[in-house]
Order: structure tokens, then C-alpha cells, then sequence
């Protein structure tokens, strides 16, 4: 069934409709919500935020392809909502840094537990206006349009900090991959 | 080879190559274009680095299975039906509402156009004259009975009247006659 016919029975006072878009989308918008906040906890109550608002706003329920982008624009405005207020850390710090870089473990043969570390550690160091562009992105397979409605950007913003999260991306890797070919190197002379 | 640091990647290709190289990524590049980026990704390593971090990252992202935990949705459904009590108490309350709350602010300029256009409607309407008056707003009709008459009827008893008028007043008539004379004239 269609997402409009969902909104559009919803409208009309059908309890099921309602229940329909809730669990079409609830794990994708709980998974936005755990990248951007890392925390379960506040990740469910984000996600159950954001459902109660569609349930509120039904009479203003867009009934087009916007409904996704309108969705994922309240979660990620509550999860902006909930950083400021925690208070967490934004951006890169010097530890965080350490941690990706100096890793005991090469990329190529972390176990699945580090890699989920690892990506999760980069999300982190990202801010949060960087990181929510790389989540919809690769998370969410959003289009650079969806994206950008959903963050109330233009399109070259979005490219740009699209872009920049990924250089960021490449340059902590580089630095990892460089210590994996060093220690390679390193492994082929003690060999001879 | 050692793949190379992040600046050497900014300053090796231009923009536009990189931008295309997203787009590609993105699945966003069209087809017709794919041939010129291929073409630079074999001689260009840091594209490839950027390339490979991409998939890296991509791949390494996919390793992680979310998933809501189960107990969320109850608690979800939980908060909807105490907000839908909430909601309904709202709305009770408001149609209990007294009328002053509908008491609406108005500004002092409308309020001022306001009374002027009054004032002019007032001035503009016809003044209803006193002269249309054809007929008196209480009809009086009076009757004037003589008592002179009074051994015909059964009051056996003479009255005299005196001069002084006497007056009666009932619900319907008035009722006009003269005064009976005092007990000791009888």
C-alpha cells in the first residue's frame, strides 16, 4: 500500500493507517536516530517523539513522496534538539582522533565488532551537520534532493558537506591504511 | 604503495572531477559520463584512495544490524493513548470554556474606525420626526356616567355628590365621578 493512501485512510480516522506509516517507518527514523545521538535510550524517545507529532499533525499530513523527507526533517530536528541539550561533544577531538588513527588493528582485518566501532567512532567525531548529511546518505540511501529538503539546505550545501565528511573519511583511513602497508613492509624485511 | 595523506587528495584533482567521482558513489552520475571517470581513476590515486574509503566505510556501516528493540513499541503505543486522553480532556475543557475566554484583542485603531463608522451611520440615517405621530401611543376613552339617575338602579340609599370630582383607578378604565357627600349630611 501506497504511502498516500496510508495518510489519506489515516485522515479519515483510521487507527490501522496510522499504525501502517508507523511501522513503515519506524526503523528507519530509530536508525537515523541511534547514528546521530548514539544512545538507545534517547534514540527510542526521539523516535516515539516523532511519531507522536505525526499523529498530532495529521490534518497537515503532506499526502506526496515530501511525507519521508517531512518525517526524517522533525526526527532530525528533535535529535538536533536532544544534542543541544545534552550538551554532547561535537567535532573531532584530539582522543577521538587517537582512537581512529592509532588502532591496533588494520581496516582491512578488523572484526566486525571494531568495524562497527570504528564507524561508529567517525560518526562521532563528525558535526552534527556533517554527520547527519553521511547518516542519510549511506544509511538511509537518501537522494542529495531528500537530503537537502530534509535539512532545509540547498544542494551545493549538501554536496559540500557531503564531500568534506568523506575527505575526513579517506584522510583518517589514509593514516591507517599507511601504518597497514608499513607494517606489511616491515613484515616482508623481517621475512627475508 | 602507501596510499597518499588528505591533502595531496584536495590539491591532485580539480573540483569537478571529484564532484563527479561522488556522484558516481552516489549513484547519481549518468551513464554517459562513466567512461571519462573511469578512465581518470586508472591513473589517478588519490580518487581511487577516495574511491576505496567510500566502499570501505559503506561495507563496514553495513556490518551493524538495527534494530528497534522490541519493548519500544508498546511503550510507544502506551504514550499515544495517554496523549489521546490528554487531547480529549483538552477538548472537553474548551467546549466548557465560559465566554469571556473568547474575548478577542482589538487594536486601538480599529477600535477608533470602528466608532467613527458608527458615528457616521449614525449621522447619515434619517432622524425620525415627531410630527408622523398620528395616533397617541396609550388610547384613552372615558365615559361619563351621570349619577343623577341613581333610584333607578339598586342603591336604594340617596347620594349626594358633592362638586369635588372623585377618582377611581383600575386595571382597565378610570373612572371619573363625583365625590359623595360626608355621613353626617345623610
Amino acid at each position: 500500500m501506497k504511502d498516500y493512501t496510508l495518510i489519506e485512510a489515516f485522515q479519515q480516522g483510521d487507527e490501522f493507517a496510522f499504525v501502517g506509516i508507523y511501522n513503515r517507518y519506524k526503523g528507519g527514523v530509530y536508525a537515523f536516530c541511534l547514528k546521530m545521538l548514539r544512545d538507545s535510550d534517547q534514540a527510542q524517545d526521539v523516535m516515539q517523539d516523532t511519531f507522536l507529532r505525526v499523529y498530532e499533525n495529521r490534518a497537515r499530513l503532506l499526502k506526496t513522496a515530501s511525507f519521508k523527507s517531512w518525517l526524517y526533517t522533525i526526527a532530525r530536528n528533535q535529535c538536533l534538539n536532544t544534542l543541544r541539550r545534552s550538551s554532547r561533544h561535537v567535532g573531532l577531538d584530539e582522543h577521538t582522533e587517537r582512537i581512529l588513527v592509532t588502532s591496533e588493528t588494520p581496516i582491512s582485518a578488523m572484526e566486525k565488532s571494531e568495524q562497527i566501532r570504528f564507524v561508529s567512532q567517525f560518526l562521532e567525531s563528525l558535526n552534527p551537520e556533517y554527520r547527519e548529511v553521511l547518516i542519510l546518505r549511506e544509511y538511509q540511501n537518501f537522494s542529495y534532493e531528500e537530503i537537502a529538503a530534509v535539512t532545509r539546505s540547498t544542494l551545493s550545501a549538501v554536496k559540500s558537506r557531503l564531500f568534506k565528511a568523506r575527505r575526513k573519511l579517506v584522510s583518517l583511513m589514509g593514516q591507517s591504511w599507511n601504518q597497514e602497508y608499513a607494517a606489511r613492509e616491515q613484515q616482508k624485511l623481517t621475512g627475508n | 604503495m602507501p596510499h597518499s595523506s588528505d591533502s595531496s587528495l584536495e590539491h591532485s584533482c580539480p573540483a569537478e572531477t571529484s564532484e563527479t567521482l561522488h556522484q558516481y558513489l552516489d549513484g547519481e552520475l549518468p551513464v554517459s559520463e562513466q567512461p571519462g571517470l573511469f578512465e581518470h581513476l586508472a591513473s589517478c590515486d588519490p580518487c581511487r584512495q577516495m574511491m576505496d574509503a567510500v566502499m570501505v566505510f559503506r561495507r563496514m556501516s553495513r556490518q551493524e544490524y538495527i534494530a528497534l528493540p522490541p519493548a519500544t513499541d508498546d511503550a510507544f503505543f502506551k504514550r499515544l493513548a495517554e496523549q489521546k486522553q490528554m487531547s480529549e480532556r483538552i477538548d472537553r475543557l474548551s467546549d466548557r470554556a465560559p465566554l469571556w475566554n473568547a474575548r478577542r484583542s482589538v487594536s486601538l485603531r480599529s477600535a477608533l474606525a470602528l466608532a467613527v463608522g458608527v458615528f457616521t451611520l449614525g449621522l447619515l440615517l434619517p432622524m425620525p420626526s415627531r410630527t408622523n405621530y398620528t395616533q397617541p401611543l396609550i388610547q384613552l376613552t372615558s365615559e361619563k356616567v351621570d349619577f343623577t339617575d341613581f333610584d333607578s338602579v339598586a342603591i336604594k340609599t340617596p347620594i349626594f355628590l358633592t362638586e369635588n370630582p372623585i377618582y377611581i383607578f383600575l386595571d382597565g378604565p378610570t373612572i371619573e365621578a363625583s365625590r359623595v357627600s360626608e355621613a353626617d349630611d345623610f
